[in-house]
């Protein structure tokens, strides 16, 4: 009985610190809330109205479809969530309060959950009314692959979350930490993975890339599930006569499901491991 | 105002104008009559199938399954239908002849070397339609099929594109009919179709009204004028029409009637063999989950809407006591 309230009053700043991060966040979540709400109904809902806009064939498609943009929407969520848990706190200078109410990693660790259950009830609201207009167009029962993609989904943003945490834990300003990280998952893993498929072509799997393991959250919706995973397509020159020469271009579809769930958790432990390290060392 | 308001206001204006226009055109193009098809998906459920009834009323030795495809000889078989669109369109005689009848009269494979034969004898494209001048217009749909089953559906359709077709005006049918049946007599004539053993039969009112109800014929809103239009056009002698009710009496072992209802969206809704007797041989009827989402969103909203007074509620009494 003792030794659970103990552990209660110790679990209880990181609850109080969690609901004041979400308190703080609130005007970001409404932001992303809203832009969810909108691209699923503008993709799931709208679209559909215009008569000769076809209707996927199936539901599984039709949810596929609609998560064209749930990549973007995570990214940019736990970019901006995410970047000012660690680096706000020496932009701040928290470390010099003579007296601190909280210690550092409780404190750290409610803040990183509080923006966790924020982004998470973002996606949340998006699969919801997905699946929400997936049953009014197809009827139930809702294809279950449907939640293997929503349980994907979070787990490539909590993998999302500990890069920009990571990130978060040696940067300087909260700002140079959005813009990098985003620079980074946004344009600079889709090179990456470009010039290692057009040197390497099927040869090696861009699986290092968070952009392209985060393509499985689609890709688990496909049926059958993608065999061959890489695929490629030639075309001719459109020279007179054929000249031109002759080109083929290749693209990695999506990674294995085992490979794909196996590397956002190794993802995940990693750059959190590298977090909580560079955290110790640099004092706040 | 601002210069940026007014740039805001002309913006959304603009996008609401497109986007309505987008919507509208296709929709309002035509007449007296009006598209009534709407994306979702129906499930089709055979109710009721008395084999013996059958076998001693419509045909000793066939079952429902030569009428839809699958299982539909067994009773509590689904079949699934999911409408995914629509567009306007203007069909030739030769597209009526290629698409609506080629279709209702030949298997798949046999269409293709079918027309191959008859361009190898001057009937192609250009030659239909310089004799037969005529054109009309139609809303032609497109539904994945799901064919019966007994057991639960496969993750793909059967067909992923089956054609709804719905004419503007049920006046054409006449002339539709007309112009093919012209058309039969002077390509059952060609001694290369003779040869190659296909034969285009002379089709009659009540024949091809019953071949069509079961490749793509869908109902133009309102319901009842149309078929009422239809049937009149037509002159069918064993159809009858009340409201959205199309009765087909016909004759098998003994003489038994089809009760076919369309639906809201002008596709069948319930499907209903009867013998003479009036009792029911076989029966379809189609579900949806309509009321289940709608059941669903009511109760999501009054959720949202009775929180948000709780805590605005909440909130000003806070507010009240400091």
């Amino acid at each position: 009985m003792e030794n659970s309230k103990e552990n209660f009053i110790g679990i209880k700043p990181i609850f109080y610190t969690l609901v004041f991060e979400m308190k703080s966040q609130r005007k970001k979540f409404y932001f992303f809330s809203i832009v969810a709400i909108v691209v699923a109904l503008l993709l799931g809902y709208f679209l559909q109205l215009i008569p000769n806009y076809l209707l996927s064939n199936t539901q599984a498609e039709f949810f596929k479809n609609g998560l064209q943009f749930i990549s973007f929407i995570t990214l940019f969520a736990a970019c901006l969530f995410f970047s000012g848990i660690i680096c706000s706190e020496y932009d701040k200078k928290t470390g010099f309060i003579v007296f601190p109410k909280i210690n550092k990693y409780k404190l750290i660790l409610g803040k990183y959950l509080g923006n966790l259950v924020l982004v998470v009830t973002i996606i949340t609201i998006y699969y919801f009314i997905l699946g929400l207009l997936g049953f009014f167009y197809y009827g139930g029962p809702i294809n279950i692959r449907f939640f293997y993609s929503y349980g994907i989904a979070i787990l490539y943003v909590i993998a999302l979350s500990s890069f920009v945490t990571f990130f978060s834990s040696f940067m300087r300003s909260v700002n140079l930490t959005i813009i990098s990280t985003l620079i980074i998952l946004l344009i600079g893993f889709r090179i990456a993975d470009q010039i290692v498929t057009l040197i390497f072509a099927e040869n090696f799997e861009p699986l290092y890339s968070l952009a392209y393991l985060g393509s499985l959250i689609t890709g688990i919706l496909e049926y059958p599930f993608p065999d061959p995973r890489f695929s490629e397509f030639s075309f001719s020159g459109m020279g007179p006569g054929g000249m031109g020469g002759d080109f083929t271009l290749g693209q990695w579809l999506t990674p294995s499901i085992e490979m794909g769930i196996t590397l956002l958790l190794v993802f995940i432990v990693v750059y959190f491991v590298l977090a909580a390290f560079l955290f110790k060392r640099r004092q706040l | 105002m601002t210069k940026n308001t007014n740039i805001s206001i002309i913006g959304v204006s603009l996008f609401c104008i497109i986007f309505l226009g987008m919507i509208s055109t296709i929709t309002v193009a035509n007449g007296n009559y009006d598209v009534a098809l709407t994306k979702g998906t129906e499930v089709f459920t055979v109710v009721t199938y008395d084999e013996s009834a059958w076998k001693n009323t419509v045909n000793s030795t066939t079952s429902p399954s030569n009428w839809f495809e699958g299982d539909a000889n067994k009773t509590g078989a689904r079949s699934k239908n999911t409408i995914k669109g629509w567009n306007y369109v203007v069909w030739e005689t030769y597209d009526v002849f290629v698409s609506l009848f080629l279709p209702i009269l030949f298997e798949q494979e046999e269409i293709f070397p079918l027309l191959g034969i008859l361009n190898s004898q001057g009937y192609n494209e250009t030659t239909i339609n310089t004799n037969y001048t005529n054109s009309y217009n139609l809303w032609v749909g497109l539904r994945s099929v799901w064919n019966f089953t007994i057991g639960s559906f496969k993750e793909d359709p059967t067909i992923a594109n089956d054609p709804l077709i719905i004419f503007q005006n049920p006046m054409d049918f006449d002339e539709i009919l007309l112009n093919y049946n012209n058309l039969s007599s002077a390509l059952n004539s060609l001694p290369a179709i003779q040869f190659s053993g296909y034969n285009f039969p002379i089709l009659e009112s009540d024949d091809f009204l019953w071949l069509f109800i079961f490749n793509g014929l869908t109902l133009a809103t309102p319901f009842s004028s149309y078929l009422e239009e239809l049937i009149i056009t037509l002159d069918c002698k064993n159809a009858t029409v009340y409201k959205n009710i199309l009765t087909i009496a016909r004759t098998g072992e003994t003489n038994y009637t089809v009760q076919i209802v369309y639906g809201s969206e002008g596709t069948i809704a319930s499907f209903v063999v009867k013998d003479n007797g009036n009792n029911i041989i076989y029966q379809i009827v189609a579900t949806n989950s309509d009321w289940l989402f709608f059941t669903i969103v009511i109760v999501l909203v009054t959720s949202i809407i009775g929180l948000s007074v709780f805590l605005i509620f909440r909130k000003r009494k806070k507010s009240k006591f400091r």
